[in-house]
């Protein structure tokens, strides 16, 4: 059975973090990964990264699973870039019309680099945080209850989804189906028989799971809501949200200074 | 009948990807025409037996064969026309604009001719009293008449052996007769029937043999009356004989056979004795009890 959550539970102080804390450093280092091309920021950044994740008892075969997962892209990035981006001296390589430059090997590292540091602040953020937590804070935030209840349920429902597709393409199978035979088209247009099979066990069971909803009179107008689980910024809360104002002050210092 | 057997199980084991032990040891052979019934608890090994059968699951150790030719070299889509699967639900395999082109869609598969596929489409959705929705796309039907649509789209396959999981789940007790009735007919025209089920009226009713699976072994594999009337063995593991052979060993004393698998034996064998006691009996056999209730679960 595959999992979708890849939330890892430990007693650790950054599982222990607010959850909108943990978003405003996803949304604080996307930015300044962006923004600042620095090859030393961008290596900065995933050595964080890597220390957070350590420092939260995520063990280090899942550190290696994303390396790994991320591999085949960063390699890409690089190949794609060097033929894209012929500018600059000295040249390192001519063959034909190819050209690699010193300058643009490190324009794609650096862009390979700064894609697999974003990979890992999202990974820090989910491989910490349960999803539940993460809806939990986005609603915080100012996110419709409703629209944070949808998000929930579309996460919880992707197991269940993978092992309906799974069945569905057994169903298949055993009528004849070959999913490896013919052409790139052919196969995917083979794959229609399962597609619209899902979506339609999809659209019943949505239509179920909204009609449970109201019989437990989600919607009803006039309520308050309370919340069972409250949301409060602890004391080690306010020291990370201070780490996080100063790190884009330090880094615009840092720049500047160059 | 043929001496060669058309699906056989040679010590075959099988895991999941948790590892744990999905089937232990399972050895069997199933003949052309038998009507087999695969009984147990949840989780038993139920569909993952039947699943080693049209090569859905490949066995971890051991052998399974079909008409003599392993599994292993084959898919399922190489079996399908020889052994069909009908799903537990069937929204799982249905997709097709129209009935017909869902039944449509098997024979297709098979790589036969467009008239032989419009023909044996046809005969299904007639057979299955289907032909007034042959235009309709069959998701919007009923759940009954998709179980319906399921079973004449693997049937339109005319595969010897038809694998039935839970057919009958969902269904009210009319349409459990209807569909069952329909099976009935298959294994009366030389089908195989290999069906997964907790109804064990249903079983009594209709199979010939049952196989009772628990924690992936084979606890007991046996002629249904000899199988469903080892009220021990069944409850050791969460079931139970039917209703009426339950009622008719809590008579014991008074003489009633202790195989009775259904109300009609019951009320043939209640009869034999109660004309010896009370002549007034036949009122029984002229109006026979329908107090059955069955196709629950």
């Amino acid at each position: 059975m595959l999992s979708f959550d890849l939330y890892v539970p430990r007693p650790s102080w950054l599982h222990r973090r607010d959850p909108r804390v943990k978003f405003l450093f996803v949304a604080e280092m996307t930015i300044l990964l962006l923004a600042v091309p620095s090859l030393p920021f961008i290596l900065g950044a995933l050595v964080l990264c890597h220390v957070l994740l350590l420092s939260a008892r995520i063990p280090w075969s899942r550190i290696v699973a994303i390396w790994r997962l991320m591999l085949p892209l960063t390699l890409l990035v690089v190949l794609l870039w060097l033929p894209l981006d012929p500018h600059g001296a000295p040249v390192l390589l001519q063959f034909w019309r190819l050209r690699v430059t010193r300058p643009a090997l490190l324009r794609g590292l650096l862009m390979a680099a700064r894609l697999d540091a974003l990979a890992f602040v999202f990974f820090v953020w989910l491989l910490t945080t349960e999803q539940r937590a993460i809806v939990r804070g986005f609603v915080r935030l100012g996110m419709p209850y409703e629209w944070g209840l949808t998000l929930s349920l579309a996460l919880r429902y992707l197991p269940t989804l993978h092992s309906i597709y799974l069945q569905i393409v057994d169903a298949q199978r055993a009528r004849g189906l070959n999913l490896n035979k013919g052409s790139l088209f052919t196969r995917a247009r083979n794959r229609l028989p399962i597609l619209v099979a899902l979506l339609v066990t999809a659209l019943r069971s949505s239509e179920n799971v909204g009609r449970a909803l109201e019989a437990r009179a989600l919607g009803t107008t006039g309520v308050r809501r309370t919340s069972l689980h409250e949301l409060r910024l602890r004391r080690a809360d306010f020291l990370c949200l201070a780490f996080l104002l100063l790190l884009p002050l330090a880094v615009l210092a840092l720049a500047v200074a160059r | 009948m043929t001496e060669s057997p058309i699906i056989t199980a040679e010590g075959v084991w099988f895991a999941y990807t948790d590892g744990e032990w999905a089937l232990q040891d399972v050895s069997l052979r199933i003949e052309p025409g038998e009507y087999v019934a695969i009984i147990g608890p949840n989780g038993a090994g139920k569909t993952t037996l039947a699943k080693q059968f049209n090569g859905l699951l490949l066995p971890t150790r051991g052998r399974v064969r079909v008409l003599g030719r392993e599994t292993a070299n084959l898919g399922p889509e190489k079996l399908a026309h020889i052994v069909g699967y009908v799903f537990q639900n069937p929204d799982h395999q249905i997709f097709a604009p129209s009935t017909r082109e869902e039944i449509a869609f098997g024979p297709r598969n098979l790589g036969l001719s467009d008239t032989e596929v419009r023909a044996r489409a046809d005969e299904a959705l007639a057979r299955f009293g289907l032909s007034d929705m042959a235009d309709v796309p069959p998701a919007v039907l009923s759940f009954g008449l998709r179980r319906k649509v399921a079973l004449a789209a693997v049937y339109a396959m005319r595969p010897q052996v038809l694998i039935l999981d839970e057919p009958t789940g969902g269904l009210d007790r009319d349409s459990v007769r209807e569909v069952m009735g329909l099976v009935a007919k298959l294994h009366a025209e030389g089908h195989t029937i290999i069906l997964i089920t907790h109804d064990m009226e249903l079983v009594a009713e209709q199979a010939e043999r049952v196989i009772l699976l628990h924690g992936g072994r084979v606890l007991l594999d046996a002629g249904t009356r000899e199988a469903l009337t080892q009220g021990e063995r069944l409850e050791s593991v969460g079931l139970m004989p039917p209703q009426i052979t339950r009622l008719a060993q809590g008579l014991a004393l008074y003489g009633l056979p202790a195989d009775v698998l259904t109300v009609r034996e019951f009320v043939a064998a209640y009869v034999e004795r109660a004309v010896e006691l009370k002549p007034q009996a036949e009122v029984i056999s002229d109006s026979p009890p329908e107090h059955q209730r069955g196709g629950a679960g």
